[in-house]
């Protein structure tokens, strides 16, 4: 065998060395387990499982007058998640017992840190009828009734990603 | 005396393959000059720079890691600064035995590196864009592997019979290898959508209960948007996924890389034997 075709072999083996070797110490420096060869670090992708957002994770406060004949609803809302995300919106329809008050909004969007619970600010515009109805509310039981989202709409956004969610019923 | 110097001087200088010095350094600073490829999802849910040396990708703000990938990236760096010192070498003793072995391994590295770079993007997403919705048929697929096979096979019989210039043997074999590897993308492409009739007939859009999938993925570079949108409890959810790929700085590099390579490759002259053939 002449000294060329040695070369050309040690090369090849050099190639293939290059390929190999990396792979076989990757695994052994994690003792030959797979998932952890791969992904070694946090994997922040498994909180997207955690993402299931409903009515029923707002708890509503007592609502308070606000300006211009305006209820103000303040909502704490906990995120189950371990990355930030923003509230961009919230609309729908706000009722008392299965009485229509009026539109419901949020009155600006809401930063959420890993983990944060925060107050969400949602003002209600009540209708004619729903200004008649807290008003009577108000005579019969000497407070400001209860406001439930209903048709509720929802804009998160998660590192720009958006996400809506409407809510019937 | 000094004119003898000066002649010799000027005869090894003459015959150092210029191409092959440049595209040597070009080699050895390329796994240091910056990232290939970017993709985005969103304004940072999923940020990933990569080149075939190194991968950095975070993901909700948290860097993901993975050993494997830093190490066969770590490979990929040794590999390229060997194969560019070899280039280098070869490249300033053109006339030793051993240069155009050198030259042979180190030559077309950053040339496939570079391909791949941009072929594994551009694949992806037209899997993602228009054989994961489902309703292609195989035998575009087929035909076209057959084809790139025939172009190949006959191109190699050709070259053989009738290229006698080690240039253009040299270029012939790199057009072959490329078919190559086009009759090998085709082939993956033919696997994908036979997958995709069997285990998703309605395509990727029946896996979303109740929903619509609009998949809408940029091609290497470019922005473009995925919306998702299924049945959520007594509601509906919609997701929206901005996504933007962009080639980088590093991939500019390569290209010139690249090309003084191919251009070493070509003008480098063979190993012996076949001198001694001539």
């Amino acid at each position: 065998m002449n000294k060329e075709k040695v070369l050309g072999i040690l090369l090849s083996l050099l190639s293939l060395c290059l390929i190999i070797v990396p792979v076989v110490a990757a695994f052994a420096a994690h003792g030959w387990n797979p998932v952890e060869t791969i992904m070694s670090g946090s994997n922040p992708l498994k909180d997207m499982g955690d993402l299931n957002f409903s009515e029923n994770m707002f708890s509503v406060g007592e609502p308070t007058q606000g300006p211009n004949n305006t209820l103000i609803i303040n909502a704490q809302f906990t995120s189950p998640l371990s990355f930030s995300f923003k509230i961009k919106s919230i609309s729908g329809e706000g009722y008392s017992d299965s009485t229509s008050i009026g539109s419901i909004q949020l009155v600006g969007e809401v930063e959420f840190p890993p983990h944060a619970t925060k107050t969400l600010s949602i003002i209600c515009t009540p209708t004619q009828d729903g200004l008649n109805y807290i008003a009577n509310y108000v005579i019969q039981h000497g407070s400001i009734p209860q406001i439930q989202p209903k048709n509720a709409r929802f804009t998160i956004d998660i590192y720009g990603i958006t996400a809506e969610f409407e809510m019937s019923g | 005396m000094i004119v003898m110097a000066r002649t010799n001087w000027r005869k090894v200088v003459r015959r150092i393959n210029w191409f092959g010095v440049i595209a040597g350094i070009l080699m050895i600073v390329l796994p240091f000059a910056g990232r290939w490829w970017r993709l985005t999802v969103g304004t940072g849910a999923i940020d990933l720079t990569t080149s075939p040396f190194g991968i950095t990708t975070t993901a909700f703000g948290q860097t993901m890691e993975s050993t494997l990938a830093r190490y066969i990236f770590l490979g990929a760096t040794i590999s390229i600064i060997i194969a560019g010192l070899f280039v280098l070498f070869a490249s300033l003793l053109p006339e030793q035995w051993w240069s155009a072995r050198l030259m042979d391994f180190g030559a077309t590295k950053v040339f496939w590196m570079a391909i791949w770079l941009v072929m594994t993007p551009l694949i992806g997403a037209f899997i993602v864009n228009k054989i994961l919705p489902g309703g292609q048929t195989l035998t575009i697929y087929v035909l076209g592997a057959t084809i790139s096979i025939i172009i190949a096979v006959l191109s190699k019989y050709l070259a053989s019979k009738f290229l006698k210039k080690l240039w253009s043997k040299r270029l012939m074999k790199l057009a072959t290898n490329v078919l190559w590897m086009i009759a090998g993308l085709f082939i993956v492409l033919a696997v994908c959508v036979f997958i995709v009739g069997k285990f998703l007939p309605s395509g990727v859009s029946g896996i979303v209960p109740g929903g619509t999938l609009n998949i809408n993925t940029p091609y290497v570079s470019g922005s473009a948007s995925t919306t998702f949108s299924m049945s959520m409890g007594g509601g509906q959810a919609t997701v929206t996924l901005p996504i933007s790929m962009g080639l980088m700085g590093g991939f500019a590099l390569a290209i010139v890389t690249a090309v003084f390579s191919i251009l070493a490759w070509i003008y480098h002259p063979g190993p012996p034997e076949e001198k001694k053939k001539k």
